[in-house]
């Protein structure tokens, strides 16, 4: 009987199972065979023995990760940039969705869409040198124009002040991706059925209550999902926004290294493949078990949204 | 259809207006330097008015520095065309079955996926993997095939997708009609989904575009160098020229005539300019998802 | 969820077992036969080839073992193969060997080498620029010459003084041969030559400018021509690598030896006192307004700025032989500090060949050429004679009639010959001075050597506070040197967080291997 039944299931989901067949193989390769490269954070990789013949070291490739005092700095700066990153980033996007869906005349909304979309295609290299168009001491827009305007006669030296950038890195991330991500949620409130706004409308709800209710309960389960996966990259960081943007200027090292900027700063001569491992390993374990316990909480809460 | 210009529709414009602003004015800002003499711009630093205008940045990108400019552009066509419709194949394929809650095993297979995204091996053991196993060093599948493929994310967005906008019953009920699955996910979903396939493949394309990353690893061939790599090589190497090395004897001096900034802004806006050709056709398909998706669901 | 979890579990490690087993089949098979068929293969192979090329014609090109070697280019040329084929022809003749060379772009080439070396058998002969030799021959990176070197060194040390030689060597074994080049740099300034000549001031040859001369001169030009910078940064952001302590060629300055490296004893650079007194000198030019004031986020060259009239000048070091030759360039040279040769000053640039090279033996017989065969090296350096490149009536090589630097379809010699084995073994480039060759060795022989030349710095042993003293000199050690922040408390953070981060323990590890290097010596 039992048999059976798992039987017609078995025919049943055949074609599904089938279906994701070239996925899984393109994922086996591309993915999940280097990943057992990882064993490389725990070996000293020699590149005439390969990965497997070389030596294992225990976890001496992990120890430099939190030598002296920079390890706590760096992991702070870490996450509390991604933190606000997630935070105003995803408030950010779904708002201009939402403005985009209500732009009626399609020639203006394409326009709309097409220009907020340009800074997420420049390349971050080009960025930092925008930013230094800006803010550079002698020849940047702010302290020429700006500041004059504003009556202040010295100029700020940007690049040797630490305290500014925390605002300047976030603005530059926001305005870099707020375009794609908002692009992204847009797709899904276009996908909304047009019926709930109706009827919605008939009932007398206002605007705001029609969002409210509607819009962002549509988009509860892409915004959870959107969250979870930024959550599990929670401990890397964009190197070119970090190292690029800042011109790798020293005196803004302690607003601007993270693991990531720590990791290429230290390892930069010394070709290490165990020791760039061992700090991506770190940071995936980090990410999972973040990630797994934000999904075991969504899980609770509200079993269809959960990742996994 | 008669319009009223409320308080409302006037903020909505506001805010978008001033963020297209702010988007617009550091790209314009690229354009025209991209056209400023090189001198100007290092004498008076970056302005939306220079002094002097010059296209030398352009000649000397376009002239290539030997390589072929024009090749890298339809070797970059060439693989964003077939990369983006494989990957949109594997990504719609992968995706529905995982967006079916009724599917055994289900989330096994969407922890599989995502893993992908913590975890990854490095370079080492990648660049190992694709020249020794699939010897795809200084071929055009290197280009194709590493890391661009099918994209974990695009996965997830896409099975979010067709689980939040398509209703069970419309599968339920095409399944009793008699289809099979695969004709399900092309007459059914598909057609409802194409404002997330068209922004997907926008995605991908853009990622296929952009990618330099593969040509820089798995290809030392100028033959088969994409736009992108050729863009890359020029910046990178300006760079080293003026930064390293300068303290070899009997450098030469065609080292002290090489353009910098203004290279690479034009290289910023020779690498853009296509993107910003073929988006619009894109957008058509969005719009069209919502008169689609709108009327028919 | 229990269930679930192992079900995942199941899955993952199903998955990475497969993975494993896929992997370390193909790694076997790669790397197990690299050490040892790999060599008895180039036996084999060297001794058809000597059968082959002594007995049948040497014409079949394409049947002889090719060696891949990798080197950098600062363009990209068109006619390679043609180059490469010349070559070949004469390799084929004494080697039995061909070349392939992939000539990758500056700025890609380490990150393109590093993934080459893993691969099997993917190259053999390799350019190493500014690579931390003994942690390369650690890796298991680079082949032992050791052996191949001794069979005939007067070949090499024709070219190149022992002691160059041997600071290529890592515990008493060769991994790499130096290139033919400068081994000694100067400090100088390089200044603004129309705003010299429009000013009036005489730039003397011989002269050693002072400190307190180049001030007047840098404040004179700034007050004369008020829209300039004064000083800019020797590159991007680096004010100025170092004066004269010797670093034992690690690229962060942890530890320094003072006087040229002769004092014997490792210090921190916060108590060098070469580095204190530059620093606060150029904290009160930086006050006065003579150096560039967003020097800490520089991206342009001195070399774009001195000839555009942005700047006057910049310090830099160098090696200038010859300052009369210069004579199409825009700026003069103005030493302050006669050259020297740093401990690490053979390292910088040398070649070697992949561990995992298939014919060891035939990759070190077609360097040797690289080296010592003019013909080859010329053709390396300029092309083909009379397709790109013409000998002058004063035995120089110039470009052939009609084309340019740009437009030739190879002028590698011309723009970036730094990059090649022997620049010497070939003419003269037509813009160098009359007996090039013969002034920059009697300008190295004169050199002030450094009391540790050759003892090169392996940070293997501590890599941890290594590690996280690079991270700290990358914040304070330019931002210091450049004026740009207070010198006396900027360098008290500098001191106390290099202390944090374990540089006492990088300092004693120097100073021993400095010691064994000296007891050995």
């Amino acid at each position: 009987m039992k048999t059976k039944r798992s039987k017609i299931r078995w025919k049943r989901y055949l074609p599904l199972y089938l279906m994701m067949v070239p996925g899984i193989i393109y994922l086996l390769v591309n993915n999940y065979m280097p990943m057992s490269g990882l064993i490389l954070a725990f070996k000293r990789f020699n590149y005439s023995l390969g990965i497997w013949q070389s030596p294992w070291v225990g976890l001496s490739n992990f120890t430099y990760l939190f030598t002296g005092n920079e390890a706590l700095q760096i992991i702070r700066n870490t996450i509390c940039y991604n933190l606000v990153f997630i935070v105003l980033g995803t408030i950010l996007a779904i708002t201009v969705a939402i403005l985009l869906n209500d732009v009626r005349n399609v020639k203006i909304k394409k326009t709309y869409q097409t220009l907020i979309l340009i800074p997420y295609l420049i390349s971050i290299v080009i960025v930092s040198y925008i930013v230094f168009a800006f803010l550079s001491q002698d020849s940047g827009f702010v302290n020429n124009t700006l500041l004059k305007a504003l009556g202040r006669k010295d100029s700020i030296s940007w690049y040797t002040s630490p305290k500014y950038w925390p605002v300047i890195l976030t603005f530059v991330y926001l305005w870099k991706s707020f375009g794609y991500n908002s692009i992204i949620y847009y797709a899904t409130i276009i996908g909304i059925d047009e019926t709930y706004f109706e009827a919605a409308r008939i009932d007398g709800a206002t605007r705001w209550q029609q969002v409210w209710y509607i819009t962002l309960q549509c988009l509860k389960p892409t915004i959870i999902t959107l969250t979870l996966l930024s959550i599990g990259r929670v401990f890397y960081s964009d190197f070119g926004l970090f190292y690029q943007v800042p011109m790798d200027s020293g005196p803004l090292l302690n607003a601007t290294n993270t693991i990531d900027t720590y990791v290429y700063r230290a390892l930069l001569t010394l070709n290490d493949v165990g020791r760039s491992s061992a700090a991506g390993f770190m940071q995936s374990v980090m990410g999972f078990i973040v990630v797994f316990s934000a999904n075991l909480l969504v899980n609770k809460i509200d079993k269809d949204n959960a990742l996994f | 259809m008669s319009k009223k210009i409320t308080p409302g529709v006037v903020i909505t414009h506001f805010i978008l207006i001033a963020l297209c602003v702010i988007c617009i004015i550091p790209f314009l800002l690229i354009v025209i330097s991209s056209f400023t003499e090189e001198s100007t711009l290092m004498m008076n630093g970056y302005s939306f008015f220079p002094k002097k205008w010059s296209t030398y940045a352009y000649t000397y990108i376009l002239g290539g520095g030997g390589h072929n400019v024009i090749h890298g552009y339809f070797v970059s066509i060439g693989i964003t065309i077939v990369g983006t419709t494989l990957s949109i194949l594997m990504t719609t394929l992968f995706a529905y079955p995982l967006s079916r809650k009724d599917l055994p095993l289900r989330n096994v297979f969407a922890f599989f996926v995502f893993f992908t995204m913590l975890f990854n091996g490095g370079l080492v053991p990648s660049y190992m993997m694709w020249t020794r196993v699939f010897h795809i060093k200084n071929t055009y599948a290197a280009l194709l095939f590493p890391s661009l493929l099918m994209n974990a994310f695009y996965v997830i967005m896409m099975r979010t997708y067709f689980s939040t906008t398509i209703p069970e019953e419309l599968i339920e009920a095409a399944r009793l009609d008699g289809g099979s699955e695969i004709t399900i996910l092309w007459k059914v979903i598909a057609p409802l989904s194409k404002p997330m396939v068209a922004t997907l493949a926008f995605m991908i394309g853009l990622g296929y575009w952009n990618d330099w990353m593969n040509g820089l690893y798995y290809v030392t061939d100028t033959t088969y160098f994409s736009i992108q790599n050729i863009l890359n090589r020029m910046l990178q190497d300006v760079q080293f020229l003026s930064t390293a090395a300068a303290t070899q004897a009997s450098m030469g001096n065609i080292v002290s005539n090489l353009p910098t900034t203004g290279i690479r802004m034009s290289v910023a806006v020779v690498g853009l300019l296509p993107i910003m050709i073929i988006y619009p056709f894109f957008q058509k398909y969005l719009v069209k998802g919502i008169m689609i998706g709108g009327v028919k669901g | 969820m229990k269930i679930r979890m192992k079900k995942v579990i199941a899955l993952i490690s199903t998955m990475t077992l497969t993975a494993s087993l896929l992997l370390s089949g193909c790694g076997s098979s790669g790397n197990g036969n690299a050490g040892e068929t790999g060599s008895s293969t180039a036996k084999d192979n060297s001794n058809t080839q000597a059968a082959e090329s002594g007995e049948s014609s040497p014409t079949n090109i394409e049947d002889l073992p090719v060696i891949k070697m990798a080197a950098m280019t600062g363009a990209n040329y068109d006619d390679t193969d043609a180059v490469e084929a010349e070559i070949n022809k004469i390799l084929a003749e004494k080697v039995g060997a061909v070349l392939d060379i992939t000539w990758s772009g500056m700025g890609t080439y380490k990150q393109q080498v590093n993934l080459m070396l893993t691969g099997d058998g993917e190259v053999d002969i390799v350019l190493l620029s500014g690579v931390p030799l003994a942690t390369y021959a650690g890796n298991g990176m680079l082949l032992d010459l050791t052996d191949h070197y001794e069979q005939d060194p007067d070949a090499f040390l024709e070219w190149l003084d022992v002691s160059y030689i041997d600071s290529c060597r890592v515990n008493g074994r060769l991994y790499a041969i130096p290139e033919v080049i400068n081994f000694s740099n100067e400090i100088l300034v390089h200044a603004n030559k129309a705003m010299m000549d429009d000013m009036g001031i005489e730039a003397d040859d011989s002269k050693i400018w002072t400190m307190d001369e180049i001030h007047d001169l840098v404040k004179q030009a700034v007050d004369t021509y008020p829209d300039i910078y004064g000083i800019v940064p020797q590159t991007g952001s680096q004010f100025l690598a170092q004066i004269n302590y010797d670093n034992l060629g690690d690229t962060s300055f942890v530890g320094v030896i003072e006087d040229h490296g002769t004092t014997g004893k490792v210090i921190s650079v916060t108590e060098c006192e070469e580095y204190i007194e530059f620093s606060k000198t150029m904290r009160e030019w930086y006050q006065e307004g003579l150096i560039m004031q967003d020097c800490m986020s520089n991206t342009e060259a001195w070399s774009s700025m001195i000839p555009s009239g942005k700047a006057f000048c910049a310090f830099d070091a160098g090696a200038y032989p010859d300052n009369s030759s210069t004579e199409d360039t825009t700026y003069y040279n103005l030493t302050i500090y006669p050259n020297w040769s740093a401990a690490n000053c053979a390292v910088r640039l040398d070649y070697g060949i992949a561990a995992n090279s298939k014919n060891p033996d035939l990759a070190f017989a077609v360097l040797k050429e690289l080296y010592t065969d003019a013909d080859i090296c010329n053709l390396l350096m300029y092309g083909i004679e009379g397709t790109h490149y013409q000998v002058t009536a004063d035995g120089k090589a110039a470009p052939a009639e009609g084309l340019t630097l740009e437009n030739s379809g190879y002028s590698c010699g011309f723009i970036n010959g730094w990059v090649l084995p022997n620049m010497l073994n070939a003419y003269p480039s037509y813009t160098s001075a009359d007996g090039f060759s013969d002034l920059l060795r009697s300008y190295d022989a004169n050199a002030i050597k450094s009391g540790a030349l050759g003892c090169v710095f392996d940070s293997t042993n501590v890599t941890n506070e290594y590690t996280a003293c690079v991270n700290v000199f990358e914040k304070y050690y330019f931002a210091i040197m450049s004026g740009s922040m207070d010198t006396e408390s900027t360098l008290e953070t500098f001191k106390a967080e290099l202390k944090a981060a374990g540089e006492d323990v990088v300092i004693a590890e120097k100073q021993a291997q400095l010691d064994a290097f000296l007891t050995g010596k």
